[in-house]
């Protein structure tokens, strides 16, 4: 599950379930994941809101008996679990703050409209394959190889520049063969 | 497209420029496809079509925009229905809603336009 995040004026993303539960998220953050229409506050998601809902109360302890040696070597092992787990989610939790705070670059152009424009006005076959360059860039993007995103974004660039002179060129010539025809 | 121009080639560093530029020919084209006729005016012929006899994906909209701008929907939509899909979807894009970006932008949304254009170019010609 790819989840975005809107936070501190950035959307950010596409997290894990597991990342999300590290950052600042509130119930009032808004998130988006496929399958939600829009962005919703993370606390009104089936997903998330969960997390924000009020701790259920402590199960009253049993009654307190005189320990055994046994039961206290299981209660010294459980508290020491318990801070090996703590220890472990401190360091998740630095490592989720640096990724938060790593700015994240803007998504790349895709420039579809140009492409659309391009492959249906110009019938340029070189603008239909820079509408699927634009969808590897978005992917990239997604995925987090924001350079590789950029790079694909310049590939998509450079086949509109080839449809927009193809177009140029091809344009008067075919007037010069045609302009009555029926067929334009 | 506005929103989001970060490339590194040289069309995301005048997009606005070059945007500007593309809605001021695309516009004096229109009003040029208003005044005349293009099956008897001079207009630029497809190229696929002259070479191959199929229709491509936007044989027919300079007839299409012009039977629109003379109220004639029906004609339009025989001539080129997908301009009918195409209009709308890049409005959409220009405008970009923030809500709806991620989805707009999806690898999913842009392989389905792909498709959708090649589907209607199959289909046209069968």
């Amino acid at each position: 599950m790819k989840i975005w995040i809107y936070l501190n004026g950035l959307q950010q993303g596409p997290y894990s379930l597991e990342q999300v539960k590290l950052l600042p998220v509130d119930a009032d953050t808004p998130v988006w994941y496929d399958g939600l229409p829009q962005w919703t506050p993370a606390g009104q998601t089936p997903l998330l809101g969960p997390l924000f809902a009020p701790a259920a109360p402590e199960p009253d302890g049993p009654a307190c008996a005189p320990e055994t040696p046994a039961e206290q070597a299981a209660r010294a092992a459980r508290t020491a679990t318990q801070a090996a787990y703590a220890a472990q989610a401190a360091a998740q939790a630095a490592q989720a703050a640096q990724m938060a705070t790593t700015p994240i670059p803007p998504r790349p152009s895709t420039y579809i409209v140009w492409s659309i424009i391009l492959t249906i006005l110009c019938c340029s076959p070189f603008a239909l394959a820079g509408i699927i360059t634009g969808a590897i860039s978005s992917s990239r993007y997604n995925s987090g190889d924001y350079a590789g995103a950029k790079s694909m974004s310049t590939v998509t660039e450079w086949l509109l520049i080839i449809s927009v002179v193809w177009a140029v060129i091809a344009a008067p010539v075919t007037m010069l063969n045609g302009c009555a025809s029926v067929l334009v | 497209m506005c929103s989001s121009d970060t490339g590194s080639g040289p069309l995301s560093r005048h997009p606005h420029t070059l945007a500007g530029l593309a809605a001021i020919c695309g516009l004096a084209f229109v009003i040029y496809l208003a005044l005349c006729d293009p099956v008897t005016s001079p207009a630029p012929r497809c190229w696929f079509n002259a070479m191959t006899g199929l229709q491509c994906p936007g044989c027919g909209s300079q007839r299409a925009i012009h039977a629109m701008l003379h109220g004639q929907i029906a004609d339009a939509w025989h001539y080129n229905a997908a301009l009918f899909f195409a209009v709308p979807l890049c409005i959409l894009y220009a405008i970009s809603p923030r809500r709806l970006r991620p989805m707009l932008y999806s690898p999913a949304a842009l392989l389905a336009i792909a498709a959708a254009i090649a589907a209607w170019f199959i289909g046209r010609n069968l």
